[in-house]
């Protein structure tokens, strides 16, 4: 389940123009579309941020079961949050007081705003990672953060381990498995005895674990000295990513609904 | 940046997604060893390389990777009410690993000092995060999401900064340059 879920991760694989559109404009997108979400202050606001998710939903083909996965983590959340809300919030007239514990009729809008907002939040951040890919959202942070590479920030180099990171997790797990062989083979017992063996017979798993991966890390390295890997610059892709006109244009939708969401605020 | 720093990072960012899955149950939350792995990361790392390392397992994360604990995955993990703990993590990684900067310090001792201090300060990091994100007082966030699980994260301290200080050690005879 893991090894397979690894590489396209929560990626939901069909076509639609939301799919095809290019990562960088659809991370900007989802980064607009949430800090828009704490400019908005009524509920026209709300209403209008809540109609751009569903409307976005459905130009994404994406199943409801796939949309609902992503919101499960979050769901208990912002009920949660709403509740919280409901008590601590001490303006507006009481409806119903026990000692400490009291309930505004502002406090109840209030709450349910903040539990939407939060929602909102999550649901949209989770609709990047359901219709682009692992890889190409790699690409895409790298080609954003790269005019940050003039301060100095690793661009290239954080795009480049993650990469690594990935290619490796199914190769240090098979060599997990061969080491619990291996310590079970000299009379070790790993999944059995009480809460405390179990954790204590982790510990002879580690030494060998970490020495493995890191020796894979130094073999990797040389390999790359001796293949003369020296950063980004001036490196090429096998794929590259093109900026198309659509992207500008999706772009520009999420401009004028902050646009909006700002005008809907003197209401 | 070095290439060793980064395949070195990059290989603790895939041993962290590893160790996050691996779970022994104990009571309705099971423990899993995703906090064992800034136990070990303060213990081996210098705070450089402890920070980036976390920072390349959150960014597998939210990028949609199933490496977050019990296999979870996206940005609204990092978003949601733990994600506080994950960038926690880059922070008390950094503080822990910078206290064992200096080669005399890594005694048993001192060990234990840093991890214990980043298993608080990664605690302390969960809770402002969750008052923050659920508009909640910062008291009642505290009460909920760090009180209860201080006296379990000490614990994992306890146990496994002897084994993250006998980890260094493999990793120094073998790579004396690097550990």
């Amino acid at each position: 389940m893991f090894k397979e879920k690894l590489l396209i991760g929560q990626y939901y694989p069909v076509d639609s123009p939301i799919h095809r559109l290019d990562a960088r404009a659809k991370i900007l997108a989802s980064l607009i579309y949430m800090i828009t979400l704490f400019v908005v202050n009524n509920w026209w606001g709300y209403a209008l941020m809540a109609a751009v998710f569903i409307l976005y939903t459905a130009i994404s083909r994406l199943p409801m079961t796939a949309v609902w996965r992503g919101l499960k983590v979050i769901i208990y959340f912002s009920i949660l949050t709403m509740v919280f809300n409901f008590f601590f919030y001490d303006q507006g007239e009481i409806i119903w007081q026990y000692k400490a514990l009291i309930l505004t009729d502002q406090g109840i809008l209030h709450g349910i705003a903040m539990g939407l907002r939060l929602l909102l939040l999550v649901a949209f951040a989770s609709l990047l990672t359901l219709t682009t890919t692992p890889i190409q959202l790699t690409d895409g942070l790298e080609g954003l953060f790269k005019p940050l590479t003039v301060i100095k920030f690793p661009a290239h180099e954080i795009a480049m381990m993650t990469s690594i990171a990935l290619r490796f997790i199914p190769t240090i797990l098979e060599e997990f498995d061969r080491i619990i062989l291996a310590q079970r083979a000299r009379g070790a017992t790993i999944s059995q005895g009480s809460f405390l063996n179990r954790v204590k017979a982790l510990i002879p798993l580690m030494v060998p674990l970490f020495v493995a991966a890191f020796r894979r890390a130094e073999e990797l390295a040389q390999a790359m000295e001796a293949k003369c890997y020296r950063g980004g610059e001036g490196r090429s892709r096998w794929k590259v990513a093109k900026w198309h006109q659509r992207d500008s244009e999706y772009l520009l939708v999420f401009t004028a609904i902050v646009v909006v969401a700002v005008l809907l605020r003197g209401i | 940046m070095k290439i060793r720093t980064l395949t070195s990072a990059a290989m603790m960012a895939a041993l962290t997604a590893i160790l996050a899955q691996i779970a022994i149950p104990i009571g309705p939350a099971p423990m899993t060893l995703q906090t064992v792995a800034l136990i070990l990361t303060t213990c081996i790392f210098d705070s450089r390389r402890a920070a980036l390392s976390f920072a390349i397992y959150i960014l597998l994360g939210t990028i949609g990777l199933p490496v977050f604990a019990g296999g979870k995955a996206g940005p609204a993990v990092l978003i949601g009410p733990t994600g506080g703990f994950l960038i926690g993590f880059i922070v008390a990684a950094a503080i822990g690993a910078a206290l064992l900067r200096n080669q005399k310090w890594r005694s048993l001792k001192h060990c234990y000092l840093a991890t214990f201090t980043a298993s608080l300060i990664c605690l302390a990091c969960g809770g402002l995060w969750f008052s923050l994100i659920g508009s909640v007082p910062l008291g009642v966030a505290f009460a909920t999401v760090v009180i209860p699980f201080i006296v379990l994260d000490l614990a994992k301290a306890v146990i496994f900064t002897p084994c993250g200080l006998a980890v260094r050690r493999a990793l120094h005879t073998q790579f004396p340059k690097d550990f």
